[in-house]
């Protein structure tokens, strides 16, 4: 006895400062968390944090313990010292683990004890709950250290191994193929699971997890015995300059195999197998048109699809462009287009219920899709994205010249109605995602479509096709640095270069040009018959405790009630469908591009009749506090094809009382009080 | 030279040990090592090493580089294991209590792996848990003797002052069998002459039982009552120093005035083996081993151009060793 507590009073004396350090660091960081988490208007449960640690500070805790309590004492040579000493063989060793496992069980203990004592001033953090999440959360540190301990026995090995452990797991965890929630340990942090589950204990994963630390465990115990120990004593010899070499360059082969596998996944295009396509090689564009009786319609479709690519392709001067796929889906309505991009544009559009406008919205999105794989994704950046936008759909509308006048009057229309309530985000280049973001794709389209347009009969149409060269023909090298020359010429001068204009006196021409065409019949008639509305908003809970969402509309500022009234009668009145929409969903993090109606999912959307009021939409229960949700405000059905956002905002919704979303209630207010200062 | 083959195998069975083990029985060994074979992978280290410790003495265990004797006394330490053969630590077998054997040892290694953010009083907090008869007084007596500040960090300290630590700790557990595996490796001339003094001072003192193994010759001179002579994991030589030097006589005569085959005189004949017969510098030098002592100048009249040359024990130890290695190649 007498030696084994010389032994843990040594490591005590060794780490005992490191170790306390860590743990006043853990319960420092665990309080700040759990602090901020209390303050924040929309705080998460204080389990959540206990997730938070063991993916992120138990791992490093554990590594931090390993190498101190394990490889020091082998790099050192020191357990030369202990090996020679009246002790068994493999007791030193059997310590060394306990302790480490010990250290971690008081730590995570002590973390979920934190935690709990903070959930039970809101939550019904019963102990029987806590025992449940502090067993798993051991469980998943006992793992951890398992991993540690036999990697620790590695040596230098052990570098190569945790990164690729850390390899496998992202790629476990992020490989679209792998369900990773269906096995251990991965289930047993499930994100909801692990946190929400209070009655039922995952067996399954907790011993999947037990087993798979019990197999570290023994191959760590095992290494440290084979070749009576010389093998981990070699191992522990610090890395040559040689060892560094091959390592580096195992990371380097590693990093390109990588990228080059995920690469390839990436390039794996769809193909149409199916009898029912059409195909086209140059350029190469394919249609798939379900069965036989739609071939015609897949005929025409492929044939006006090759004319404008063809030509798009003659007049940019590109030798190749991507490969286009169109699918028919008749289930979707006529305005709804969707498409991928990979290295292959795809498209699924129901042609079959198109009339010409609808087409040409069809064309616009391959073209789209074509520009953009084209200029390696660079036409999405931002300051590049309206011309994008602006000349597929301009090249479209090219194509059309039959119903040319039809469409530039719904373009127009659209874009003026929208232009008129985008005042401060209505900058084509510093603000263009902010603009499709709170108006909506169509209406963003239609303002860059009318700038091309301005551009075409103010310039020719030989200096839209300039500018089209210098944005998407020019050839741009693969490496990062050709990357960022592109983006270190400003856009303005770019633009100036191409059009012989200077930027802003074009914006100003423009915007001068579309307000006089607000007077033509066509547009006016557009104007007249869409109601000057804008939505408002209230979120929060009600008396009953129930969360609530609750949208309706009020005529736009300077516009008078019974103007707007009126307005609103005419428009119905010559639209019998139209219908006020309000469109809603929670946001990721990091979705910046956002279409609410993808999908057109019935629980996203609330479709009623119009009219002026606060409490038009009263969406309940579907949201909580802290979740953050995107609303928006669409006319469907009108005189408009496609559906005419009157405005949207992205929302972070609180844990107060049912409360309208800005001083003023209306969604303009509330788009204009979050949006960035620029 | 067919007597020269019987004679290595018969060594590792004691058979040519000169004064030696007349002493003690067989129940006053403190070691025995028999037939003893361990491999690394394909590197056979200990081919049938044989030998044996007297209680008290102190046994000088020689050999060079690589022979096999870390090897030997870590099987002796109970760290690993022999293939074959017989390893018995007072009397009884390694492979059972391992720990209780090691309460009785003393073990200085090679390389002092002490915990450098240790402080002697620490160290010595930390080892005496080991050892039930660790000696509080004998421990604070050795430090001051050998000068060890005890609030020092261990990693502040010279190679020497290590070693002497280790001897100091070792020393204090007033053990029955001291093993030293080649602690002055990496000493300078001084610190070791210091060392060993010691070691000599302490174990005359103590009267315990060392095993002392090194590569310097002169080192084992000062202070080991028999020697063990390792090459190429077998015993080449087990017995007492003086013995195996005056059973040894060297000659040499110059290349140009060299009959082959010729020996420096008739009394050759009378020699047990060859050690040595090989050009070096200019003369071709044979160094001849009898079974008594080596007779004297005066009896060994020369043939012509030979001469007689002394013989340091360093040259005794290289004579012995190149004699197995030859036998081996």
């Amino acid at each position: 006895m007498r030696a084994v507590a010389s032994l843990i009073g040594k490591d005590v004396r060794e780490h005992g400062l490191t170790a306390l350090v860590l743990a006043a660091a853990t319960v420092i960081v665990v309080l700040v968390a759990l602090g901020q988490n209390r303050a924040a208007a929309f705080s998460m449960s204080p389990f959540e944090v206990v997730r938070f640690a063991l993916l992120t500070y138990v791992p490093l805790v554990s590594l931090i313990v390993g190498n101190r309590l394990v490889v020091r004492e082998y790099l050192a040579g020191t357990r030369l010292f202990v090996e020679a000493l009246p002790v068994g063989g493999t007791w030193p060793l059997v310590l060394k683990y306990l302790l480490g496992a010990g250290y971690l069980t008081v730590l995570v203990a002590v973390l979920v004890l934190l935690a709990a004592r903070a959930a039970g001033l809101a939550d019904d953090a019963t102990p029987a709950y806590v025992l449940s999440l502090g067993g798993k959360a051991l469980v998943v540190a006992l793992l951890y250290w398992s991993v540690v301990f036999c990697f620790s026995l590695c040596g230098h090995l052990r570098v190569i191994l945790y990164l690729a452990t850390i390899g496998l797991v992202l790629f476990v965890a992020w490989w679209p193929g792998i369900d990773q929630t269906r096995f251990s340990p991965f289930a047993l942090l499930d994100a909801q699971l692990f946190v929400f589950e209070r009655d039922l204990l995952p067996w399954r994963d907790i011993l999947g997890t037990l087993a798979l630390a019990a197999a570290f465990t023994i191959a760590g115990f095992a290494l440290s015995r084979v070749g009576e120990g010389s093998v981990a004593e070699r191992l522990a010899k610090p890395m040559t300059r040689r060892d560094h070499a091959a390592l580096g360059v195992l990371l380097v082969g590693g990093a390109i195999v990588a990228s080059v596998l995920v690469d390839r996944r990436e390039r794996e295009s769809i193909a149409f197998t199916s009898e029912a396509t059409l195909r086209s090689s140059v350029p190469p564009v394919s249609v798939f048109h379900v069965d036989g009786s739609y071939r015609a319609s897949a005929e025409r479709r492929l044939a006006r699809t090759v004319e404008s690519i063809a030509e798009l392709q003659a007049v940019l001067g590109v030798t190749s462009v991507p490969v286009v796929r169109l699918s028919l889906a008749p289930e979707l309505e006529p305005h709804d287009v969707q498409y991928s991009t990979l290295d292959d544009v795809l498209v699924r559009a129901n042609w079959l219920a198109h009339d010409d406008f609808d087409d040409a919205v069809l064309d616009a999105v391959v073209l789209h899709g074509v520009l953009g794989s084209l200029s390696g994704e660079r036409a999405m950046f931002e300051p590049y994205h309206w011309v994008l936008d602006g000349l597929s759909r301009w090249w479209a509308e090219r194509s059309h010249e039959g119903a040319r006048d039809a469409h530039e009057a719904e373009l127009l229309a659209r874009a003026i109605f929208t232009l008129a309530r985008a005042e401060g985000s209505d900058d084509l280049i510093d603000d263009w995602q902010l603009l499709a973001d709170r108006f909506a794709y169509p209406s963003a389209e239609a303002i860059a479509w009318s700038a091309m347009r301005y551009l075409e009969i103010e310039r020719g149409e030989e200096t839209v096709l300039t500018l089209a060269r210098a944005f998407f023909g020019e050839a741009l090298g693969g490496n990062s640095l050709d990357a960022l020359r592109d983006r270190r010429r400003p856009t303005r001068m770019r633009f100036a270069e191409a059009t012989g204009t200077a930027w802003d006196t074009f914006v100003a021409d423009w915007r001068d040009w579309l307000a006089e065409r607000a007077a033509d019949p066509a547009v006016r008639a557009l104007l007249d018959g869409t109601p000057p509305l804008t939505g408002t908003l209230a979120a929060g809970f009600d008396d009953a405790g129930v969360h609530r969402l609750v949208g309706g509309y009020r005529p736009v500022a300077g516009i008078n009630g019974r103007a707007a009234a009126e307005a609103l009668s005419r428009a119905v009145a010559d639209s019998p469908a139209l219908r006020c929409v309000m469109k809603h969903d929670v946001l990721g993090p990091f979705d910046n591009e956002f279409d609410v109606d993808q999908g057109r999912d019935p629980r996203t959307r609330d479709v009623a009749d119009c009219g002026l009021g606060d409490a038009i939409h009263d969406v309940g229960s579907r949201y909580a506090p802290g979740l953050r949700v995107y609303v928006g405000f669409d006319l469907e059905n009108g005189t408009f094809h496609q559906p005419l956002r009157l405005g949207a905002v992205r929302l972070d919704l609180e844990d107060a009382a049912l409360a309208p979303v800005s001083a003023r209630g209306d969604i303009d207010d509330a788009a204009a009080a979050s949006a960035t200062p620029r | 030279m067919q007597d020269d083959d019987d004679m290595t195998t018969t060594a590792n069975a004691g058979a040519w040990a000169a004064g030696a083990d007349s002493a003690g029985g067989r129940a006053g060994r403190v070691i025995e090592m028999d037939g003893v074979r361990k491999a690394f992978g394909a590197l056979q280290v200990l081919d049938g090493l044989g030998l044996s410790v007297e209680r008290g003495e102190v046994f000088g265990f020689l050999g060079r580089n690589g022979a096999g004797k870390s090897t030997a006394i870590r099987l002796l330490m109970g760290i690993t294991r022999a293939d074959a053969g017989k390893v018995l630590v007072f009397g009884e077998s390694i492979a059972g209590d391992v720990v209780a054997v090691r309460r009785r040892i003393g073990y200085v290694a090679q390389e002092q792996n002490l915990y450098p953010w240790m402080t002697p009083r620490t160290l010595a907090r930390f080892v005496r848990g080991f050892y039930p008869r660790w000696d509080e007084a004998r421990w604070a007596r050795l430090t001051d003797d050998f000068g060890l500040p005890p609030k020092r960090r261990v990693g502040t300290f010279s190679g020497g002052m290590k070693a002497k630590l280790a001897l100091s700790l070792a020393l204090a557990t007033r053990p029955d069998l001291l093993i030293l595996d080649e602690p002055t490796a990496g000493m300078d001339p001084v610190a070791r002459r210091e060392f060993v003094d010691l070691v000599r001072e302490h174990t005359m003192r103590e009267g315990a039982t060392t095993f002392f193994s090194t590569h310097l010759v002169d080192e084992i001179e000062a202070v080991a009552d028999r020697i063990g002579i390792v090459e190429g994991g077998r015993t080449v030589y087990e017995g007492q120093l003086r013995p195996l030097r005056e059973s040894m006589a060297r000659f040499s005569v110059a290349l140009e005035d060299d009959v082959p085959g010729s020996l420096p005189g008739d009394f050759a004949q009378r020699r047990l083996r060859v050690l040595e017969d090989r050009p070096r510098v200019g003369r071709r030098v044979v160094t001849l081993q009898f079974s008594g002592a080596a007779p004297p100048a005066i009896e060994t009249p020369l043939e012509a151009g030979w001469r007689r040359e002394s013989m340091t024990l360093e040259d005794v130890f290289i004579a012995m060793v190149a004699r197995r290695r030859d036998a081996l190649g």
